[in-house]
């Protein structure tokens, strides 16, 4: 099932930036790539993914090229540029804090007494 | 805003179809991927592309985001510092309270630097209104007797022409001397003060006449001597100004002179502020007629010279020295009597002023310091309540830089939005100043709220808006989500409760200096007002009246002054005086205590310590005109022999009361009444005059000069000094405000052309005399106890903060059988720890401050025990006032309730 459709925005961004760090994809290939790695738990939504795409493009997180697919149609490959490069490594350090910290919060009932 | 988003942008702006094209483009290779996938999987091409179409969902709201974000380019630095300051503002709005009190904290912080640089700048930066002003000095006249060294005294006109004739470095030299005349209207008579001033002056001076014309060379000479130039209030005043005013005859001291000119707006030279107390200047001069420096004659002419463009100081002293040189050897008796030195214009007007203003500005500075770490510590414990926020912010991708960026700009808001209202006050406090200035106080009137003010208080601004901002920002930018999240629950801080302890400790410091300087300046002017002055205030009351030479004239002798019509005039206003009911004793006595003006003469004494005259020069005291009972009006003692009496008349034996200073001088150890001494110097021949009377000292010329010698003679004796002006004192037994009218009655029944003029109480002229002094002090006290206020309310946010953050703790230890006396000394203890350390370093800065203060101290010395003892007592008390309420709330700690909410 999806967890949900609506990812938070900068989440959106971690997970776009650490896709295209593996190496360049066109949207479509984006999409697909978080959807399959987070066995269909993640779906984006197309109308979040593009402006996103555009704005870390024009942030300079990201470069965009035309190219061709393997279907022939004319589509845009994204790579990460070094800024974004070192954002995304800030963004998932910020993340497993983020993330650590709610666990130590949700686990902390059991363990401690009041 | 990287250049490749910029270029993208306008790109974009210029062929937005081909982006739409590209855009459009995208769309469908995604949609036509997604068919082949479909497809792939065995779906027939025209529902897979069905399928792929709606599973992209609406394409064209698609294609509107991305243009979208092409149009509003988010990565460009003004739209980031727009969405920012939006942010800012929302939480600054969402903290009402807060941001009102930082506002007002800062706003009177950057009021009082404002108020206080507009007046550095109007006063001392600002250049004098003449042409190349830097060019004017003034030349004074130094006396070689140890009693008078190094008081700046008047030169006689001797002197001025030998400047004229022989000085090589100057442009111009010029003769001023204070003249008060009577103008007459249709209305009652008024005396206006102004200046004898020769053809040079306006010249010198650099300063064209509004209206009409200055004096023509030779001017002065006979037959061109009525000629007047008026000021230009005067000529508002009097004349409504009416510029046909130019070529009228008026009437002063009962003789016509004809207006030639109006000088132009705020030019009043010479003007009493800045002036040596041993020259009779009035506060500001309002008129000028012409005067030719005569050859003999009182030492009375202030001299106002333009050097040569580019001459130092040094070569102006150097050419003085010469021209000195030049005149001893003309006249060969002088022996040095001729010595002068130079002052630069503005250090003459402004010289006396610019340490204290220099102090006080320092001072704001501090006390804006403490006002921005008060900020800056409030900004810290609100940061405190809104870690979640922003934690779910560092979350959300805000960077941290981003986040430090937001809390600057919050702080810089707020320090924007301080300014401006402190700009507001400052500018109706400049106002106000102007309006309630001191006569004392030189050029009041050029403090303006100006464009350089407005510049400053914007610098002023922005410093105080980094000063607290950037210790917030700069914790906030070196946060990690984690700390912010982990320290979430009680006993975390943001950043750490060291730094807000830290800025306690620094605004306790430095309120310390504060309180400490005011504390050492209240203690000086409670000495200069404490002092016995040799004269009392209560009930007393001064005026002038100033003889016009038509009809009470003079004639000079070698040592003394026929003025026979002047002293019958003396005589009969006396009278009529004294019979005003509540007037217990009145005189005339010139020069008054106080009144800012002095005598001097040589004389010779009779039977006295040879080394007086050793070197052939005669010695110089102060000489005072007096009527019979100036003692007794004045409140002054006699201590030994008689006043003068109604027996010392100009046909009877010359008599002399000396003041205890001349007497212990001249004759020590003896009674000095009986001996005798004459005027001038051992080659002139004036007639022995014999002590009658010893007067305690009165202080003459300020609360802090200590007396000098000085004689009184009676003013029936032929006095040398001219009666025009002459000052009477009168002591009564009613308000002196209810005397006013009944005197001008009493002179004007004697002579209806006379106006009484600068009625004054002697009160009053205590006040005046100290009123640099009484500035300094009021002015440092206010940023004193302000400092204290600041930093006492600092310390009572953060114990109380400390309190509600030890809640368990205090409720453990009173569940443990702590009394409530236990925890109320725990938490004093931790308030008072704070203080003391802060006391300390106080303690160290006051000394090191107190050094610039010396100057201003009289008879108080930097280490005075009794200031360090009152601050000390005054700072604790202060504190303990501050912690004692979360104290008894700490006390109050229901120990279930602090428990249960662990």
């Amino acid at each position: 099932m999806a967890a949900s459709s609506d990812l938070l925005q900068g989440t959106l961004d971690l997970l776009i930036l650490k896709i295209v760090s593996l190496g360049p994809l066109h949207g479509w290939a984006i999409s697909q790539r978080i959807n399959d790695t987070s066995r269909q738990l993640l779906q984006v939504n197309q109308g979040s993914l593009y402006p996103a795409l555009h704005r870390l493009e024009g942030d300079g997180f990201l470069t965009a090229k035309w190219g061709m697919s393997e279907t022939a149609r004319r589509v845009r490959f994204y790579s990460l540029t070094r800024a974004g490069r070192a954002r995304l490594a800030r963004e998932t350090r910020n993340w497993r804090d983020y993330s650590n910290a709610v666990d130590l919060i949700l686990d902390s009932r059991a363990q401690e007494p009041a | 805003m990287t250049f490749r988003a910029l270029f993208r942008a306008l790109r974009l702006l210029a062929t937005p179809g081909a982006a739409e094209h590209d855009i459009d483009d995208e769309i469908e290779g995604h949609i036509s991927l997604q068919t082949a996938r479909h497809v792939a999987a065995g779906m027939d091409p025209e529902t897979a592309r069905v399928a792929a179409e709606t599973e992209f969902g609406p394409t064209a709201a698609t294609k509107q985001a991305v243009l979208g974000v092409h149009a509003n380019p988010g990565a460009g630095w003004p739209e980031i510092f727009a969405g920012d300051l939006r942010f800012a503002l929302r939480s600054l709005r969402r903290h009402r309270v807060f941001s009102s009190v930082t506002v007002t904290v800062l706003a009177l912080g950057i009021a009082a630097a404002t108020l206080m640089f507009s007046v550095v700048s109007g006063v001392i930066l600002r250049p004098l209104p003449y042409r190349n002003p830097d060019q004017l000095v003034m030349v004074w006249a130094d006396f070689l007797d140890p009693s008078v060294a190094g008081i700046p005294e008047p030169m006689n006109g001797l002197q001025v022409i030998g400047i004229q004739q022989h000085g090589r470095i100057f442009e111009n030299v010029s003769g001023v001397v204070s003249r008060q005349m009577n103008l007459q209207t249709d209305n009652a008579p008024e005396r206006i003060d102004g200046a004898g001033v020769d053809d040079n002056f306006f010249r010198t001076m650099g300063v064209t006449p509004a209206l009409g014309r200055g004096f023509r060379t030779g001017e002065e000479l006979a037959g061109a001597d009525h000629e007047v130039v008026l000021g230009w209030n005067l000529w508002q005043r009097r004349f409504g100004g009416d510029r046909g005013v130019i070529g009228r005859s008026i009437l002063l001291n009962n003789e016509p002179y004809t207006v030639i000119g109006v000088a132009p707006q705020h030019f009043d030279f010479p003007e009493g502020a800045g002036m040596p107390s041993t020259v009779p200047v009035a506060a500001t001069a309002e008129l000028w007629v012409p005067l030719k420096p005569p050859l003999n004659g009182p030492s009375e002419h202030l001299v106002v010279a333009r050097v040569k463009p580019g001459t130092t100081l040094a070569a102006a002293q150097t050419d003085l020295n010469d021209v000195a040189h030049v005149l001893d050897q003309q006249i060969p008796g002088a022996k040095g009597f001729f010595q002068m030195h130079a002052v630069p214009l503005h250090t003459q007007l402004v010289g006396d002023v610019e340490g204290m203003l220099f102090i006080l500005l320092g001072a704001v500075g501090v006390l804006l310091t403490i006002a921005c770490a008060n900020a800056a510590q409030l900004f810290l414990a609100r940061l405190q309540g809104r870690r979640g926020e922003l934690a779910i912010r560092a979350a959300l991708g805000g960077s941290s830089a981003r986040i430090a960026r937001i809390l600057l700009l919050e702080a810089l808001t707020l320090t924007g939005i301080a300014g401006l209202v402190g700009a507001l006050l400052g500018s109706i406090a400049v106002a106000l100043l102007r309006h309630a200035g001191s006569e004392r106080m030189p050029r009041v009137s050029d403090i303006a709220f100006d464009g350089r003010v407005v510049g400053a208080a914007v610098a002023i601004t922005v410093v105080a808006g980094l000063l607290f901002g950037v210790v917030p920002a700069f914790r906030a930018g070196r946060m990690r989500l984690a700390d912010m999240l982990r320290r979430r629950g009680r006993g975390g801080d943001f950043g750490s409760p060291r730094t807000r302890r830290m800025l306690i400790v620094a605004e306790i410091a430095l309120s310390v200096m504060l309180v400490t300087g005011s504390g050492l300046l209240i203690r000086s002017l409670a000495r200069q007002l404490g002092g016995d002055l040799g004269f009392t205030a209560p009930h007393g009351l001064t005026f002038e009246v100033s003889l016009p030479a038509l009809p009470y004239p003079e004639t000079q002798g070698a040592t003394f002054m026929e003025h026979p019509q002047s002293v019958e005039f003396f005589r009969q206003a006396l009278e009529r005086i004294r019979a005003i009911p509540g007037v217990k004793a009145a005189a005339i006595g010139k020069p008054l205590p106080m009144s800012g003006s002095e005598e001097g003469t040589v004389f010779v004494p009779e039977n006295s310590d040879p080394r007086l005259t050793a070197d052939g020069r005669a010695p110089i005291m102060d000489y005072t005109v007096a009527s019979p009972g100036m003692f007794t009006a004045l409140g002054t003692a006699l201590l030994s022999g008689r006043d003068f009496d109604n027996t010392d008349q100009h046909d009877s034996p010359p008599v002399v009361i000396l003041n205890a200073a001349a007497a212990h001088w001249l004759w020590p150890g003896q009674n000095a009444v009986g001996h005798r001494l004459r005027l001038g110097s051992a080659r002139t021949v004036a007639p022995w005059m014999t002590v009658v009377g010893v007067a305690a000292d009165l202080h003459r010329y300020s609360l802090t000069r200590n007396p000098s010698p000085e004689m009184f003679v009676p003013y029936t004796q032929r006095p040398y000094p001219t009666f025009a002006p002459m000052q009477f004192v009168v002591r009564s037994s009613v308000a002196p405000a209810l005397l006013a009218a009944p005197i001008q009655r009493a002179i004007s029944a004697v002579d209806p052309t006379i106006p009484v003029a600068q009625l004054r109480t002697i009160d009053q002229l205590v006040s005046d005399v100290s009123a640099n002094a009484r500035f300094a002090t009021i002015t440092m006290s206010v940023f004193g106890v302000a400092a204290l206020l600041l930093a006492m309310i600092g310390l009572y946010g953060v114990i109380a903060y400390a309190v509600n953050q030890r809640r368990q703790e205090f409720g453990l230890r009173t569940a443990l059988g702590a009394s409530r006396g236990d925890i109320i000394r725990l938490v004093l203890v931790d308030g008072l720890t704070l203080t003391v350390i802060g006391l300390s370093i106080g303690a160290v800065l006051s000394v090191a401050g107190g050094r610039v203060l010396r100057s201003m101290l009289y008879h108080v010395s930097v280490f005075d025990p009794v200031t360090a003892g009152v601050t000390v007592l005054v700072l604790a008390g202060a504190a303990l006032l501050a912690c004692v309420i979360p104290a008894i709330r700490a006390a109050a700690i229901d120990p279930r309730v602090a428990l249960e909410e662990g």
